[in-house]
This record gives C-alpha cells, structure tokens and sequence, in this order.
C-alpha cells in the first residue's frame, strides 16, 4: 500500500513537471497570429454618425473547453477626463468554436434567436458613440475563474469594413493570482516601440482608388491619412485606473533617408486614435517609416502599449473612400513590463 | 482527494507539455530576414492594383533579393491569362487552362533606415529611384550610400495573381550573409506590407516574415526543421482562419451578405531548377456548433480562390457556404501535407456580389498560425 508521502511524491513530480513544461513554453512574445491567453482588441467602434460597428471574433483553437473573463473599455474622454468606463462579461467556448458579436448590438444568451450558434455567453452591447478597447482574459471556469496559461484564444475585429488581428499576450508561467504581469515571465510583455510605415500625409495615394495616376482619366486621385490608435498595455480593472503613456515618433525617416521626430509626444489615456497630421512633420517622398515610442509620462522610461494603424483613402466624387486598418510590427527588443489586475 | 490532486496534476503537464512543443512560426509582428507577400493582384482594366512597401529597420546599408512569382494559368491555345476552360475559346474551339509558375527577381539596395515603396503595375527603377547616385550626386540622400542597383520591375502582365518573396542578402553574392553560431549574428531588418485596391476598396496586410538563424551562404535556404540545421524560422504547420462563411449575414447587419478569399502559397520554392513540388492543403472546418467539416485542395504553385469554391464548383453546396456550414462564423485550420503553407484571406460584404457599385467593404488580415512540433520536416527555398 502506498504511504502518504508516496502519493505526495508522485503528486509533486507530476507538478514539477508540469511547471517545466510550462517554463519551456517557447513563444514568450507579443503576437498577433499565433493563440494566446490574453487578447487586446485594441479599436473598437460603435457610433451612429457615421454608421460604425466593431464585429469581434474569437475562437478557442484547443479540444477543451476554453473561458475567458473579457472587458470592454470605454476610452472617451469628458471634458478631458478619461471616462475608463468598464464592462465585464465571461464567454465560454466549446472546443474549436469560434464565435462572433457585433459591439454595438452584443449577443445574448438566447438560444431562440435568430443568430446562430452556440451562445458564448451574455454580451453586453457597447454605448452608442463607444470608442475604446476589448481584452480578454483566459480564465480556468467561467465564473470568477482565475487566469490560465493555456494560450488557446485568437480574435480578430472588424472597424467598419477593414479588419485586424487582436494582439496576443501568450502565458509563460500563469499564476492563479488576479494580478498578471506582463513581464515576460508570467505574461508576454508589450512592445514599447514599433514600426510604422505609411504613405506621407496629403501625399497622392500611389494607387488611385479610381483610374491609375499618370492615366489621365478624369477622375480625382486619392489622397491619403494614417492614423494609430494606442492602447496603453496595463489595465487595472479593480481599481478603475487608467493607464497613460506619452507617443512620440522618432525617427520619422522618408525614402530620401531625410528623418526627423516628432516635438511633443500625445500623452496617452487609456485610449487614443492619434492622427498622423497632427505631429506637424512634412516628408518629400510619397512613403515613410517612423518607429513610434512609448514613454513613461513621469519617468520618461520606456512604457509598454499595443496599437494599430489606420490608413484612410479618399478617392474622387464618382468613388468613396475606404479605410485599411492593420497591426504593427514590434522594434526588436523594445518591451516594457505591464499589469492586467483583475477584480 | 490526493487521488484527484495527483490525477489533476498528470493532466496539467500533459496539456503544457502539448503547448510545450510550440516553437516559434512565421509572424508578423518583427523584422525578418524573408519576407513572404502571399497576394500580388493586379487588373488594370478593372482598376485593381497592389502597392508595396518594404522598410529597412537598420541603421546599415541592406539589401534584398526578391522574387515575384506568377501565377497565372494560360490557354495552350491562345496564350490568354484564364481561370478556366471557358476563358480559353478561340472560335469556339476550347483550349486547356494551364497553371503556370513563372518566377522574375531582382534586387533591392536600401539606405539606413529606408523606406521604399512601389507600385506593382508599374515597378521602380532610374529616376524614379529615391535615393540615386550619379557622378554629380554620389550622396543624393542625407547619409551614405544610396538605391543603385535596384531596379524593380513592373510585373509581367495584367491580369496578374501572384506572390512576392524578399530575402535580406550580400549585395555581392546575391545570397544571404553566412552568419550564426559563432559568426555574426543574422540580419533581421526587414518588414513590409501590400495594400490591394479594387475600386474603391482598399485591403492592406503585413508581409509574413521569417528570421534568419544562421546561414551558410550557400543557394539553399532551410526553413524550419532540425532546430540544429534550421537556418530561418520555421514555416507554420497549420494555419487557422477565422473568417464568415460565405453567402452568411454580416453581424454589423441585414443585408450586407459576407465572402471571403483565401491565398496560399508554399513554403519551399525551387527558384534554382523552376520546379516546385505540388503540396496538399487539408482543410478542418468548424461552425460555431464544433461541427467539423473537411476538405482538401491541391495547390501547384498558389492557391488564390473564394472559399466557397476551394471544394466545389457550386458555392451553395461548399463546405464554406452558409447552407452548409450553418453559422455566421467558422474556423478553418489548414495544414500542409509535404510542406508549410503562409496565406492571407481576405473578406468582403456587399449587398449584392453581382454588382460591384454595392460593395461596402474589403479587408485582409494575415492568417492565425501554429507550429505543432519542432523537428518537422523542413522547407527548402533553392536560389539561382
């Protein structure tokens, strides 16, 4: 018959090597492609005027049961006051299931309506005029569950036509614990800086939304904006306080290898969709390359945020205008540590 | 009790020692030293066109060697660009639709920090050049060196479907630096991004990137394997796509209905001998039920379809479809049989696809990715 410290010395070699295999985890950094355990949707839109919705998707990619313990975050600022307005709501998805809501209506949890599929949970719609973002946390059960570092989520959302990859934070060594640090031990940290490139603001698009430029058939040629929108890459979602981090874009370098930096950075409140115009630089050349900063709006540290770029294209009268929204990429070896503290 | 605490923690390691076997994949999210751009579409005669942009994130000199690849099928008979048998009549006699696998390279010199951008109908070179030297300009930019040497051409005819690949290479050798182990380490300077337009649709993805790990020099680029032997990342084994099944209602709302395209391309590419092997793309596909269909498609060189047709010729009865699939949205995982696949997809909406005055939006997104074991059986990219 096996004695107690038998079974405690199996059950203890079972842990260590479960917490080896956990510590050997290889893809430790920010991702926008590969499943992770926490999500950020960093853009999410529901606005009347214009017609704007956010539709999300996400997906369990493992044969088990996967939850997760999502927050929406309201980032619209009131008289220059954040409003850091939250709403929290759980999913639960089968195995592979992939699911899909639409920020401004949510999805119930009606098995009778018309929108098929196995309800993932109870979401909530987001307030009209909503501009902010979606993260999402796997959790072990779908009730107060605490973290998993099972890495089995992969989202992606739709602005109004054009789409991106929700940014993954992938767990290395998950505690149970409601305060995930982004550290690269626990969690995956967040980029501080990335790679932005773009067409020069005003510049005429190098493709015409209509007939090619330099065919001379009538209609207007597109010109081009870009903007990022900037989530700072800490949430405290027990205590309701909103993170900050100061952008800047240095260098901002054109095709002619003229580069420059911005003067002032945007200081960063929980959200932000930041216009390329406003930073005031003139590039020669119709393409550019800037690395955006974040920066500690105390300390001037590196800061951690995760973002993705907007590219709108405004055509001629007889063709509209359509937005480009993509992920970024990361400056090699720019991380900075963040938090996520759950209620 | 302890049973169950012994029995939880067997559990526990059996499921992260299976997410122990993940390594790393091709992403997006880094500079790389290959760059894969999955979708070149240009028809000018509908005003679709891809606009390219490549940056070096060093503060070095760099250089690329790329590869366009068309992929076009033409008739045996009048030599057109077709899809179809039915593109092929010539005085009502038919001819075969051919794929084809036609590859064009050359060469990128990029300065510090270098942005460079072009247009693929109408490629880049001489005076167009940003950064070009002359005898009474050597430094035309504001550091050293300068564009000479690159010259990119427009692509070979309209309509094209095709792929771009970019490696970081010695502007002498035209092959990669030797680097790793206890050489220099490799360069990873590159990202990029396509931007299709179509109409007044715009849909803009990021170049999948693979780093380099070491390298020997030589004209053959192993890509994933033996982690020893490897000398860039390895390419994904499955590919997971999100996507709406098509013909279904866009959740934003009535009646915007949804369709989507899907473009693979393999991973081993044969520039050397212009041959590259045929592989498999099994595909999963899961409603939001967890029902599971599959299919499979063979794929000569790339793969550029509408999901509802990657397994039918009637849309309605495809696995992708809406009537079959039965959910708005659905999960694909697509895995390569005899090699690694990249793709991008691609998803429109539009009151009625007959009409393309109705299309309201156009988008591209990179495709999910997971490597499921680290010692699988490498790509190879053979250059001339």
């Amino acid at each position: 018959m096996r004695t107690f410290a038998g079974r405690s010395a199996a059950s203890r070699l079972a842990l260590g090597i479960a917490l080896a295999c956990l510590a050997s985890t290889a893809s430790a950094q920010f991702t926008v492609e590969e499943p992770s355990s926490v999500l950020i949707f960093p853009k999410v839109v529901c606005a009347d005027t214009p017609a704007r919705d956010t539709v999300i998707q996400t997906t369990n990619t493992s044969n088990m049961m996967a939850y997760a313990h999502c927050f929406y975050t309201d980032g619209q600022s009131l008289n220059g006051v954040a409003r850091w307005a939250v709403t929290d709501f759980p999913l639960s998805l089968t195995r592979q299931q992939t699911t899909t809501w639409s920020a401004c209506s949510g999805r119930p949890l009606n098995p009778a309506d018309s929108q098929l599929g196995i309800d993932p949970g109870s979401v909530p719609p987001v307030v009209s005029g909503f501009t902010g973002s979606l993260v999402c946390v796997q959790v072990d059960s779908p009730f107060e569950g605490a973290p998993s570092g099972a890495n089995n989520l992969t989202g992606r959302a739709d602005v109004g036509g054009s789409g991106y990859n929700a940014v993954g934070l992938p767990a290395i060594n998950a505690g149970a614990d409601n305060v995930l640090d982004l550290d690269g031990v626990e969690y995956a940290q967040c980029p501080s800086s990335y790679h932005l490139n773009f067409a020069t603001n005003g510049s005429l698009g190098a493709v015409a939304l209509g007939p090619m430029v330099g065919q001379g058939l009538g209609d207007a040629v597109a010109t081009v904006s870009t903007s990022v929108t900037v989530v700072p890459c800490s949430f405290d979602f027990a205590n309701l306080i909103p993170s900050r981090v100061n952008i800047g874009y240095n260098p901002i370098v054109d095709e002619m290898e003229d580069s420059g930096s911005q003067g002032t950075p945007d200081e960063v409140i929980c959200w932000d969709n930041l216009q390329l115009d406003s930073t005031g630089f003139e590039l020669a050349t119709s393409f550019g390359t800037a690395q955006v900063n974040g920066t500690d709006s105390t300390t001037g540290s590196p800061a951690p945020f995760v973002a993705v770029a907007s590219v709108l294209r405004v055509g001629g009268t007889s063709v509209g205008s359509d937005t480009a929204t993509t992920n970024l990429h990361a400056v090699d070896g720019e991380l900075a540590n963040g938090q996520i503290i759950l209620p | 009790m302890l049973n169950k605490w012994k029995l939880a923690s067997f559990a526990s390691a059996i499921v992260v020692m299976g997410a122990a076997a993940v390594s790393a994949a091709p992403d997006h999210d880094n500079p790389s030293g290959l760059l894969m751009y999955p979708k070149i579409e240009v028809d000018l005669s509908n005003n679709v066109d891809t606009r390219l942009h490549i940056s070096n994130t060093s503060s070095e000199q760099t250089m690329a060697h790329c590869f366009y690849v068309n992929a076009n099928s033409h008739c045996t008979n009048t030599g057109g660009v077709c899809e179809s048998f039915a593109d092929c009549n010539d005085n009502g006699v038919f001819g075969a639709c051919v794929p084809g696998w036609i590859e064009t390279n050359f060469d990128i010199f990029f300065t510090s920090n270098q942005p460079i951008g072009w247009v693929a109908s109408a490629g880049l070179a001489g005076d167009e050049l940003p950064c070009r030297a002359t005898f009474l300009n050597p430094n035309p930019c504001f550091g050293n060196g300068s564009n000479n040497g690159t010259r990119i051409p427009p692509i070979s005819e309209t309509p094209f479907v095709g792929e771009l690949k970019c490696i970081e290479a010695d502007p002498d050798t035209r092959l990669p630096v030797p680097c790793g182990g206890t050489g220099p380490a490799c360069a990873n300077n590159l990202t990029g991004h396509a931007a299709i337009t179509a109409g007044g649709d715009v849909a803009s993805y990021h170049a999948a990137g693979l780093e380099a790990l070491q390298n020997d020099g030589s004209t053959d680029l192993i890509i994933g394997g033996d982690p020893a032997a490897a000398e860039y990342e390895p390419c994904a084994e499955v590919l997971v796509m999100d996507f709406v099944f098509d013909g279904a209602v866009d959740p934003i709302g009535d009646p915007l209905q949804a369709s989507s395209e899907l473009t693979l391309i393999p991973c081993t590419q044969d520039f050397r001998g212009r041959n590259t092997p045929p592989i498999t793309a099994q595909f999963l596909v899961y409603n939001e039920f967890e029902q599971r269909l599959s299919t499979s498609r063979r794929l000569e060189c790339l793969m550029d379809s509408p999901i509802s047709a990657i397994d039918t010729g009637d849309p309605s009865r495809s696995i992708f479809s809406v009537d079959v699939g039965g959910t708005v949205t659905g999960q694909a995982r697509i895995r390569g049989v005899g090699g690694g696949l990249a793709g991008v997809a691609m998803l429109a909406t539009a009151t009625d696809f007959s009409d393309s005055t109705t299309r309201v939006g156009r988008s591209a997104y990179a495709l999910d990715t997971v490597v499921e074991t680290a010692d699988s059986a490498p790509d190879t990219i053979s250059l001339p």
